[in-house]
């Protein structure tokens, strides 16, 4: 009894401290100036604004697929919560933000708080645009109140179950988690270096996927100096984001500098890496539309954060060899498939990716001369610790656009029973992510 | 709808049919697709033919389903077609879900106006019963659908009101050398880029082409359209297809269609009723399945009160010429077509004889080089061998051509009355004849041969005179004014049965100047259009 | 892109000695079934190393980044063994190291033509590594497969293999 007594006198102070500065920080949201900045209205800063817009792809969640830029209305499935669509944030008055306030504006970003008070979900990178300098903020700002078309189609509302779409645990889950100020430069650190780690932190918010989750789905670290930044994040949509640290086995270390930059700048190296699904979309939307200075910036950060181990026991861009069944299958029967249903009659998986691959990909995964259709054999997909985004690639496909160019792999989804699609799976990796030097 | 299993019966699933099943599917009406042939994937013909040994014989990938044979020649031969008359109507076609455009080169004309109306203009041939400004819009819907890439730089004689769906990837190094240096000494000749139903991007969840040079006998990744694109759809938006079912007989009651009967691949008999009947089964199988159905209300075959089903059959007759050029051209990089002449599809000579296209091949000729050295059994060293091969290969001009055959009712095909097939039905036989209009048109493009290869320095010149059928089996169940002496209306419905429609080639009153699938296609989804509006 | 190496990994061995005595069974005859397997055995490598390097000597210079493939010698040789009676007797007669006349000759093309086409009699060994693609790769893809950009094939041909 003393024991409780002793211990909720111990809490009690702390807990009050908490519920005072919750109760303060609402305050403080609700208040403040609730006009536009008219005077944020000029040329210069709405082009400063446009750009940022790009680095940080505020498309990528608030176009939806086909939709009016920034009228958002794209559909987005967060695990364990249900579906969220993204807001207009075009500055159409009733449906968008044509009315918020610098001060707003800046709320949303840096603390996810809407224009009522409400909470943001995190799926807004809130915690990562918090780095955003004040200026930076002015600039976007501008673009999207002033340089933006205003739609004025409304969005369809969240689909979540309550008691999950209460706002106000979210305000607990910022309290406990989200941690995140304005960047400061770190003067030990070269400019370019500042430049890409402001980039990579905040507007790029590469952890979003790239950084290990907790418990409750919060990242672990929102700079090089949280333990696992970008080691690699959750599984998400069906994609994996993989670990960007330099460690040369489980990270990108052995990627040289132009590999890397050329990955970031058009999605494809070849005999390294392609980038597929949502990194694909990423680069076509950001990364590939940003100057040459700052992604070299983002490189030279990159290449600096602490290296993170993993599982892996070779580097994923390094496994695989040449397919050679094609010797042994040419010119001999093909075991057709009478009973789709029976595996033991399936066709084996050389045989699928013969018939299906390897018109692209090369009859022996290595792909075409000028790498246009790219190899699988050191393929960082294929060679993946997971099979995620291989299996989505074989799927799905791959589709990116970047300089108006448009790539295109088509997915198998309809192609394939249920049979085959692991036999041509197993074959992928058994061939072209096998460990090197067998 | 009690007892019917759907209620849009589709015989056939070639590009007819599946165009005609999608959009009825998509208008949410209940579509039934019956296939005499099996399914195939695309992966197992590409591999078939990386594993044959005759890789000039293009439908060896496509072997018949026992019960649903098509005709095969060659190596295979089955003897299916049974030919009467001066001439063999060796023609092909592919008995499996998807039809014969898995095999195709994707040629995609329009009809030029004045073909609509060569009795009127020029005193030979049918006019049809709809003109060009009719068809228009449903060819700009066809190229959509499937996905044309044209040249809206050129003006290739079929008036557009909008651009091609995609604009063309550029001419393979071959194709644009002959063009230019043609055109140049020849204007009139007009060689032009060549509408084609090929993804120059991705288009329709299908990647772009990437000059495999293998679009005969099947495109390995599917950036040429195929029908299955549209088996696919129907599909996904909820037509029901059955495969392996070969329909034998069409059941009336009085004039009007009540049922089609077909046997499975083991034999059984099946029966399916619907309320409207539409057949897609081609120019020689669905004359054939038509005249096996007699009927009380019509003793001759269902849809034949006026005797036409089956007459008026017509093709593509073609010649060639092959030449080897100055200078290396390398045929073989990029699609196998890309441009075509057109200066000779329409004029007042159409009076006296054909008007025809004219197109160069860009098929890679590297195994037929090969044989031709070796073959020479002359005493190279293996760099003079390579040498030759390369010189060969590189240099090789390939032109074929497509005339005008006139609709003439005694070019037909009829079920044969003694020769059947494995599954007890009767083969075709087809009695055809190539005229004069023809052969004095085939007079006039060997001039022009042998003045293309002047223009490219050629030698060896060689004609092949023979005609070569070409595979656009036309004119069987022609559309026309009168019940007296066509089988189907403007609409397509037969003059006989008024819940009958045909969809497909043979309903084509003239078989044109150029391929004939976009105006399949067009046909095919303006009868959709009328159905799901009577509906 | 690079035919595979020469070298057989053990595993192949099963392979090769059932494709040889397939081939090698018209030579042992009757009078061979006392350590038929080994006789054969013997032979079958002999004759698989004899047609090989034969092979080399006759396709020699053979086009840029292009090898034999010692798997594709073994299924071309039982092919021709399957396909020509007397082809066995006749590679054993033949010379190790041929001379401009027996170069020539009609067994010599015959091997000649078989790895330039791809094709035995009614037997096709291989197809995307048949010699008659492999001395076009600069400038054709192999019928099927994709060679690079779409597009691409606009460009006058670069020519890297001589001749065109």
């Amino acid at each position: 009894m003393r024991l409780l007594r002793l211990s909720v006198m111990l809490s009690a102070p702390l807990l009050l401290w908490w519920v005072v500065s919750v109760l303060a920080q609402e305050v403080w949201d609700t208040a403040g100036a609730t006009e536009v900045n008219t005077e944020l209205n000029l040329p210069e800063l709405i082009d400063k604004g446009r750009y940022l817009a790009i680095a940080g792809d505020c498309e990528a969640c608030h176009t939806a697929p086909g939709g009016k830029l920034f009228a958002g209305g794209r559909a987005m499935e967060i695990p364990r919560l249900g579906t969220l669509y993204s807001s207009n944030i075009t500055p159409d008055i009733n449906v968008g933000i044509g009315g918020w306030s610098l001060r707003e504006f800046d709320r949303a970003l840096r603390r996810g708080i809407g224009k009522m008070g409400r909470n943001l979900y995190p799926a807004m990178p809130y915690e990562a645009y918090a780095k955003i300098t004040d200026e930076d903020m002015r600039a976007l700002y501008a673009y999207f109140l002033f340089g933006v078309q205003p739609v004025h189609d409304a969005v369809p509302a969240n689909r979540i179950p309550k008691p999950l779409s209460a706002r106000w645990p979210l305000k607990v889950w910022n309290w406990l988690f989200v941690d995140s100020e304005v960047y400061q430069p770190r003067p030990d650190q070269s400019d370019e270096w500042n430049r890409g780690a402001y980039l990579v932190q905040g507007l790029a918010h590469c952890g979003e996927c790239h950084t290990p989750r907790g418990i409750a789905f919060q990242e672990k670290a929102y700079d090089e100096t949280g333990r696992g930044f970008l080691s690699g994040g959750p599984v998400l949509d069906g994609w994996e984001a993989y670990n960007i640290t330099p460690d040369p086995v489980s990270g990108i270390g052995k990627w040289s500098r132009e590999q890397l930059t050329q990955y970031l700048e058009t999605g494809h190296v070849n005999r390294l890496a392609q980038a597929g699904g949502p990194m694909a979309e990423a680069i076509e939307n950001s990364l590939s539309k940003m100057r040459g200075s700052d992604i070299a910036a983002m490189v030279t950060y990159l290449r600096d954060i602490p290296p993170v181990a993993g599982e892996a026991r070779a580097p994923r861009h390094q496994r695989g060899q040449p397919a050679s069944e094609v010797i042994i299958k040419r010119g001999n029967p093909i075991a057709v498939d009478t009973h789709p249903a029976d595996a033991t009659k399936t066709s084996d998986g050389a045989r699928l990716y013969l018939g299906m691959c390897a018109s692209c990909h090369g009859v022996d995964g290595t792909g075409t001369p000028d790498g246009y259709y790219p190899s699988l054999v050191n393929n960082s997909t294929v060679g993946a610790e997971s099979d995620h985004n291989l299996r989505q690639a074989v799927l799905y496909g791959v589709r990116r656009t970047v300089d108006g160019h448009k790539k295109m792999m088509p997915g198998f989804a309809n192609q394939l029973s249920e049979q085959q699609y692991e036999k041509l799976v197993n074959y992928l990796r058994r061939t072209f992510a096998a460990p090197p030097g067998k | 709808m009690a007892g019917m299993e759907a209620e849009f019966i589709i015989v056939g699933s070639g590009v007819a049919g599946a165009l005609v099943a999608n959009e009825l599917a998509s208008a949410g009406k209940s579509v039934l697709m019956l296939e005499a042939g099996p399914r195939v994937p695309r992966w197992q013909t590409v591999e078939r033919f990386r594993n044959q040994v005759d890789k000039t014989d293009f439908m060896a990938p496509y072997r018949s389903a026992p019960w649903a044979p098509h005709p095969e020649y060659g190596k295979f031969a089955n003897d299916y077609l049974v030919f009467k008359g001066s001439h063999k109507f060796n023609s092909q076609y592919i008995r499996a879900v998807g039809g014969t455009t898995w095999h195709w080169a994707a040629s995609c004309w329009r009809f030029l106006p004045n073909d609509f109306k060569i009795r009127s203009l020029y005193g030979v041939g049918r006019d049809w019963p709809i003109e060009y400004a009719d068809l228009a819009p449903w060819y700009q819907h066809a190229e959509q659908e499937l996905g044309v890439w044209g040249p809206d730089d050129e003006e290739l004689g079929s008036p557009r009101d909008r651009a091609y769906p995609m604009s063309p990837l550029p001419l393979s190094y071959n194709d644009a050398q002959v063009k230019q240096r043609m055109n140049a000494h020849n204007p009139d000749w007009r060689v032009v880029t060549e509408p084609v139903a090929r993804n120059s991007r991705p288009y329709d969840d299908r990647p772009t082409c990437c000059g495999n040079n293998n679009c005969m006998p099947i495109c390995p990744i599917g950036a040429m359209y195929n029908g299955i694109v549209h088996v696919d759809k129907a599909e996904a938006n909820g037509a029901r297809l059955i495969e392996n079912a070969v329909v034998n007989r069409i059941v009336s009651e009085g004039d009007r269609i009540v049922a089609v009967e077909y046997r499975d691949s083991l034999g059984e008999a099946h029966r399916i009723e619907g309320k409207t009947f539409i057949l897609a089964a081609n120019g020689i199988e669905t004359p054939k399945l038509m005249l096996m159905s007699p009927g009380r209300h019509h003793p001759a075959g269902v849809g034949n009160r006026s005797d036409m089903v089956g007459r008026n059959l017509m093709d593509h007759p073609g010649t060639g010429v092959g030449f080897y050029a100055d200078k290396p051209l390398w045929p073989g990089r990029g699609p196998q077509e890309m441009t075509s002449l057109i200066g000779f599809r329409d004029g007042p000579f159409r009076a006296e004889y054909a008007g025809k296209k004219l197109h160069l091949s860009n098929m890679s000729v590297v195994e037929r080089a090969t044989r031709e050295v070796l073959g020479q059994n002359l005493e190279h060293d293996i760099l003079t061998l390579n040498e030759r091969i390369r010189d060969r290969a590189a240099r090789y001009v390939e032109f074929n051509s497509f005339h005008e055959l006139l609709p003439q009712p005694q070019n037909r095909i009829r079920p044969s009355a003694t020769e059947k097939d494995a599954s007890g039905i009767p083969r075709p036989e087809i009695t055809y004849s190539i005229d004069d209009y023809v052969k004095k048109s085939a007079v006039h493009t060997r001039e022009n041969y042998a003045e293309i290869a002047r223009v490219m320095g050629g030698s060896e010149v060689t004609f092949s005179d023979e005609f070569a059928p070409n595979n656009h089996i036309t004119g069987t169940t022609i559309m026309g004014e009168s019940a007296e002496d066509s089988v189907v209306d403007k609409d397509c419905r037969t003059f006989d049965h008024p819940n009958l429609f045909i969809a497909g080639s043979s309903v084509m009153p003239t078989v044109g100047t150029a391929n004939v699938t976009l105006t399949i296609a067009a046909l095919a989804l303006r009868l959709a259009d009328r159905l799901i509006k009577e509906a | 892109m690079c035919s595979e190496g020469s070298v057989i990994s053990i595993g192949r061995r099963r392979f090769i000695h059932s494709q040889l005595l397939l081939g090698s069974c018209l030579f042992a005859g009757p009078a061979a079934l006392v350590n038929a397997q080994q006789a054969a055995n013997i032979d079958a490598e002999g004759r698989l190393s004899k047609f090989f390097n034969l092979s080399r000597k006759l396709l020699s210079p053979l086009p840029l980044n292009t090898r034999l493939d010692k798997r594709v010698a073994v299924r071309m040789l039982a092919a021709l063994n399957a396909e020509y009676p007397h082809f066995p007797q006749q590679l054993d007669v033949f010379p190790d190291d041929p001379g401009g006349r027996d170069r020539h000759s009609e067994l010599a093309r015959l091997i000649v033509a078989s790895w330039y086409t791809g094709v035995v009699g009614q037997q096709l060994v291989t197809f995307e590594r048949a010699i008659m693609y492999r001395l076009v790769s600069d400038v054709l893809p192999v019928p099927s497969y994709c060679i690079g950009r779409p597009g691409d094939w606009a460009s006058p041909p670069q020519i890297r293999f001589g001749g065109g």
